[in-house]
């Protein structure tokens, strides 16, 4: 059995009821392989195709060699075209990007009765 | 604030300016609002890392021709300008209003930045260039950024370049990013007027490039562009007119090139240049909008793949090519438009121009604005971060502007902070003519990650267990059904049924929380994490079922010995404890930089070395063979395989040239969701691999009575040459040898008609035959589908064949052979083909020449090498190139689909020696005895 955490013992010792669950869903089949990422500010990320992203969409980025500051870490994208976004980080210092990157589609649900924007 | 005079001949604070620089000194910022006014004079002295510093825009350093005079400056030696240092330097310095004449230098006339200095934000006003001799009028190196060109008059020189020849340079050189040329006007120089290429890291992007005039370049240079963008991206070239561009021979003369991915150009005129007028061809995703090319060789050239074999995706429109668009007088320079012309309104509105009319014309002038104030506008940065901060900054000629959220009333040039949230920002200029309204759209980048009120779903239960039993939770109603959805309106962005049978659902991470929201900030407990199971249908809707972590722990996961190799080509794994680590084959090694460090790739182990692929995609990978460091320029790769390259440009590291691991192409022909065909795949197996051995049993799928044939799946044709016998076993009433009359590959399966009557109607039973082991090179490799129905999807490739050329004649003298009928869609000039099945030509050959000789109906393949044997006997194998896939992919193939895809490996040590070179990284252990071997009983001891 999980251990309640102390954030969740005091909720319910005061007998709130404003929780709601939230589901985080990343993909992780058939997604974009990057093919280059821009050591500019903001950064941009080109993929080997069509990635089908518009603005406001967040994806999360594994698997590169190069910038490995990306890795694992959650943007919203402003799409620039079919191949390209710019992601909310400066890549001017960052190393050279050496392959096998993905950008993964990431998206959320909520249970409550209206959209939520959480901090990823 | 310090002001100080330059006058040779005395009665000035200084008489040359390296004194007065020196006097403010190179220390950063020392020079905040200082000038140095020079007086009028030639000064043979040059700019050498001597430039003072500002602090910002608003306190610059300035070095500025006095008012009314005309300095010249005409250094002997290297540069009359050069700043590399100190490096990585925002120097916020401005040069104004000096000539440069570069009669006496051997290099660049100014140059900013070093290999590896970035000096940025330097400004050049109103200078002339005249004589550029050596290398070009303006350098702008890789790492710089905020370098501003104003007005710039660029003309006469030989700008001799790389190679000792002239017109191998150009007026302005630009591979830094974030940079502004404008107003600008070149003409009469032998090399390109505008140059924005580079191979280097960072890419040369985000620049502006506007309102200028170039004409009559590339004298010296057999092809030649007014302005060329041809790498990085975002950078914009508009209101530019290229116009007159001849070339060397006459007929190399071209307006614009504008490639690269999502490089801009828009509202440019191109006219009377040789070539071509715009040339996007290859470009990706580029936007070309409202331009007019006319009366050039060719007016645009938009086709072609871009270097990765990827889809063109040009964005164009709103442009007028091939019709007169009645310029009021092009013989004298004048593209302004006439009343009528068909290029009025035709234009889409750009983001920053201003207009007047129903909308933009398309090319440079805008009818009837050039009374009307002109306003630029820049937003830094632009996208803003979430809950950051802008600024906008602007420049009209004179004119006082209005900034809604910023006030009215405004100086003609200024720069203010914007107030949050904007999305657009509108600047609106007046003078006695009326007013103009140019607007900047300021994207933004959303705060935080948008959680959707779905349907409510409902999470059915949430079991965790302590005794690693798998924690399951189903979640209900997460995934709704398109049709369902949309009936009741509340379709899920992003999801899609065609998502869901696609598989892109499948082993999904998932991170469930609790979210207390009346305080969104004050969460989270997490109840749940794991991966997304299996995904059904229950009661109309999706059931998605969550994979607990501790699902892994009831797994078998660790090494076993086995006599197939564990390792996942390509992978780089190097933690022993992970299952089936190291492997290392590069089967997409990073792009060749400039100035690395390379060491060799050694014999036996893909783990160590170097390894690069070109930055231009051109089917070969390169391995390190001498250690050394990468030139400036990526070298002119010798693309026949085995030849070495040498890393010029300064380099030292030498290269081998070897058949790409990864490879792009299109289908030219799909039979069904299987199989396909490439007819440009070439790619022969490696030699001396898979020899079939055995037999194996090929299952009846079909057979004709009547006709006397049976089908099996795939392509075992070749097995079955006319009066082969066989043996049918297993069938219902068809058991026996049968005698081949001919066998074919429908596409799908092989049919094998027979001599002999087939006695029973009943599909049953099965053929033997020898056991076929995939040898092509891409057997067992990932295949990727780019665009299509099917784009972004993978399956393994089950087989790869290329087609088999018989030779029908031999000319061992002439080093040709020969095959029936016109096959020169097939080879091409530089490819390598093996022959097999010869009595004494076996090999590789590489093809020098292919002619169809029509009179005796046979295609003539001139070979490099000697051919040995004059025998007529053997086959060639060479395109067209069939796939079959393991699996089939979920929407139909179709021609022109784009692909990408991966070398194979079948996990033998044979290939692993002979395909990838790799054998110190076998995961495998191929002596281990088999489960006979091991259960064997010792014999009984004799006595």
């Amino acid at each position: 059995m999980k251990a309640t955490s102390a954030a969740l013992a005091q909720h319910i010792d005061q007998e709130c009821t404003t929780l709601a669950m939230c589901v985080k869903l990343i993909l992780t089949k058939y997604q974009p392989a990057i093919l280059r990422i821009y050591q500019v500010n903001p950064c941009v990320v080109e993929t080997l195709w069509a990635h089908d992203y518009i603005d406001g969409d967040t994806i999360r980025i594994v698997g590169v060699r190069g910038p490995t500051a990306l890795n694992n870490q959650e943007f919203t994208i402003l799409r620039l075209n079919n191949y390209q976004f710019q992601i909310n980080v400066d890549a001017s210092g960052f190393p050279a990007y050496e392959g096998k990157g993905e950008a993964r589609k990431v998206i959320a649900f909520t249970q409550f009765v209206r959209d939520l924007t959480l901090d990823f | 604030m310090a002001l100080l005079t330059v006058k040779q001949a005395g009665g000035g604070d200084h008489t040359t300016i390296a004194t007065a620089l020196a006097a403010i000194g190179t220390t950063p910022g020392a020079g905040a609002d200082d000038i140095v006014e020079v007086y009028n004079g030639t000064y043979l002295e040059g700019i050498l890392n001597t430039l003072p510093s500002g602090t910002s825009w608003d306190h610059p350093f300035i070095l500025r021709v006095a008012a009314g005079n005309t300095a010249t400056i005409r250094k002997t030696g290297e540069n009359n300008i050069r700043v590399y240092e100190p490096t990585s330097l925002a120097f916020f310095s401005s040069i104004d209003d000096f000539i440069f004449d570069g009669v006496n230098l051997t290099n660049d006339q100014v140059s900013f930045s070093a290999a590896d200095s970035s000096p940025s934000s330097i400004r050049l006003r109103n200078p002339e260039f005249i004589n550029t001799n050596n290398y070009n009028a303006i350098y702008v190196g890789t790492f710089c950024d905020d370098i501003r060109i104003e007005a710039p008059h660029i003309h006469g020189g030989d700008f001799i370049g790389v190679g000792n020849a002239a017109g191998r340079a150009h007026g302005i050189y630009l591979t830094g990013s974030n940079c502004i040329i404008e107003d600008f006007h070149i003409h009469d120089i032998p090399g390109f007027g505008v140059h924005q290429y580079s191979q280097h890291f960072p890419l040369p992007s985000n620049n502006i490039i506007r309102r200028g005039r170039v004409h009559n370049v590339g004298t010296e240079s057999h092809i030649a562009a007014g302005v060329l963008v041809d790498s990085g991206t975002g950078t914009k070239v508009y209101q530019v007119v290229s116009y007159d561009n001849l070339g060397k021979d006459g007929d190399g003369g071209v307006g614009f090139v504008i490639k690269g991915a999502g490089n801009q150009g828009f509202n440019l005129t191109a006219y009377g240049n040789s070539f071509i007028g715009i040339d996007a061809q290859g470009s990706r995703s580029a936007l070309i909008k409202n331009n007019i090319a006319f009366n050039n060789g060719q007016d645009t050239d938009f086709t072609g793949a871009n270097g990765n074999g990827a889809p063109v995706a040009l964005d164009q429109s709103n442009n007028l090519i091939g019709v007169d668009p009645l310029f009021t007088n092009p013989g004298a320079g004048d593209f302004t438009l006439q009343a009528g012309s068909p290029a009025i309104d035709i234009g889409t509105p750009i983001d920053g121009l201003a207009y007047t009319g129903a909308a933009p014309d398309a090319g440079a002038h805008e009818r009837g604005l050039a009374t009307l104030p002109v306003i630029d506008i820049i937003v830094t940065p632009n996208p803003i971060p979430p809950g950051g901060s802008g600024t906008v900054e602007w420049d009209t000629d004179g004119d006082t502007v209005d900034i809604p959220g910023v006030g009215d009333g405004l100086a003609p040039t200024g720069t203010a902070p914007l107030p949050p949230g904007q999305s657009l920002v509108t600047v609106q200029a007046h003078n006695v003519n009326g007013s103009s309204i140019a607007q900047q759209a300021v994207g933004e980048f959303a705060a935080g990650l948008l959680y959707r009120a779905t349907v409510g779903y409902m999470p059915r239960s949430i079991k965790a267990g302590a005794d690693l039993s798998v924690d399951n939770l189903e979640i209900e109603g997460l995934m709704v059904d398109k049709v369902r959805a949309l009936a009741q309106g509340l379709l899920i962005q992003g999801l899609s049924n065609e998502d869901l049978q696609v598989g892109r659902f499948d082993h999904a991470k998932a991170e469930i929380f609790f979210v207390n929201y009346e305080n969104p900030e004050s969460r989270l407990i997490l109840p749940g994490s794991g991966n997304i199971g299996q995904m059904k249908m229950k009661r109309g809707t999706y059931v998605a079922e969550l994979r607990g972590k501790t699902i892994y722990l009831q797994q078998t996961i660790g090494d076993l010995y086995s006599k197939l190799c564990r390792a996942q080509i390509g992978d780089d794994i190097t933690d022993y404890r992970v299952s089936g680590f190291g492997c290392h084959v590069r089967l997409d090694p990073p792009f060749w930089r400039s100035l690395q460090n390379y060491t060799v790739r050694p014999l036996y182990d893909a783990a160590k070395g170097s390894v690069v692929k070109p930055n231009v995609y051109n089917g070969r990978q390169f391995r390190c063979s001498v250690a050394g460091i990468s030139g400036f320029t990526e070298p002119n790769w010798n693309l026949t395989i085995g030849a070495t390259t040498v890393d010029e440009f300064g380099g030292t590291a030498e290269w081998i040239t070897e058949q790409a691991m990864t490879v792009f192409g299109s289908v030219t022909q799909a039979w069904n969701k299987r199989f396909f065909k490439d007819a440009a795949r070439n790619e022969p197996a490696v030699t001396g691999l898979g020899v079939n051995t055995g037999t194996a049993q090929y299952a009846i799928r079909a057979l004709d009575q009547g006709a006397k044939w049976f089908e099996v799946d795939g392509d075992i044709a070749s097995y079955f040459t006319t009066g082969t016998t066989f043996t049918i076993n297993g069938s219902i009433g068809n058991d026996g040898t049968y005698t081949t009359t001919i066998a074919s590959f429908t596409g799908d399966r092989t049919r094998i008609t027979v001599s002999e009557s087939i006695p029973d109607e009943e599909i049953s039973g099965a053929i033997t035959a020898p056991l076929t082991i995939p040898t092509g090179f891409f057997s067992y490799g990932k295949l990727t589908f780019l665009t299509g129905l099917n784009k972004g999807i993978s399956k393994e490739v089950q087989d790869f064949k290329l087609a088999k050329y018989t030779i029908v004649d031999v000319d061992d003298g002439a080093k040709l052979f020969m095959v029936e009928g016109d096959q020169t869609a097939f080879f091409s000039v530089g490819q390598q083909f093996p022959v097999t099945n010869s009595t004494g030509n076996d090999g590789s050959y590489d093809i020098v020449s292919v002619t169809y000789n029509m009179g005796d109906d046979v295609t003539e393949i001139e070979v490099a090498q000697a051919i040995p044997d004059a025998t007529v006997d053997g086959d060639i194998l060479s395109g067209p190139g069939d796939f079959e896939l393991f699996e089939r992919m979920p929407f139909e193939i179709a021609e022109g689909d784009e692909y990408v895809v991966s070398a194979g490996c079948d996990w033998s040590k044979e290939m692993c020696k002979q395909k990838f070179d790799n054998i110190r990284n076998r995961r495998a252990e191929d002596e281990i005895p088999g489960m006979d071997i091991a259960n064997l009983s010792p014999d009984r001891p004799t006595a």
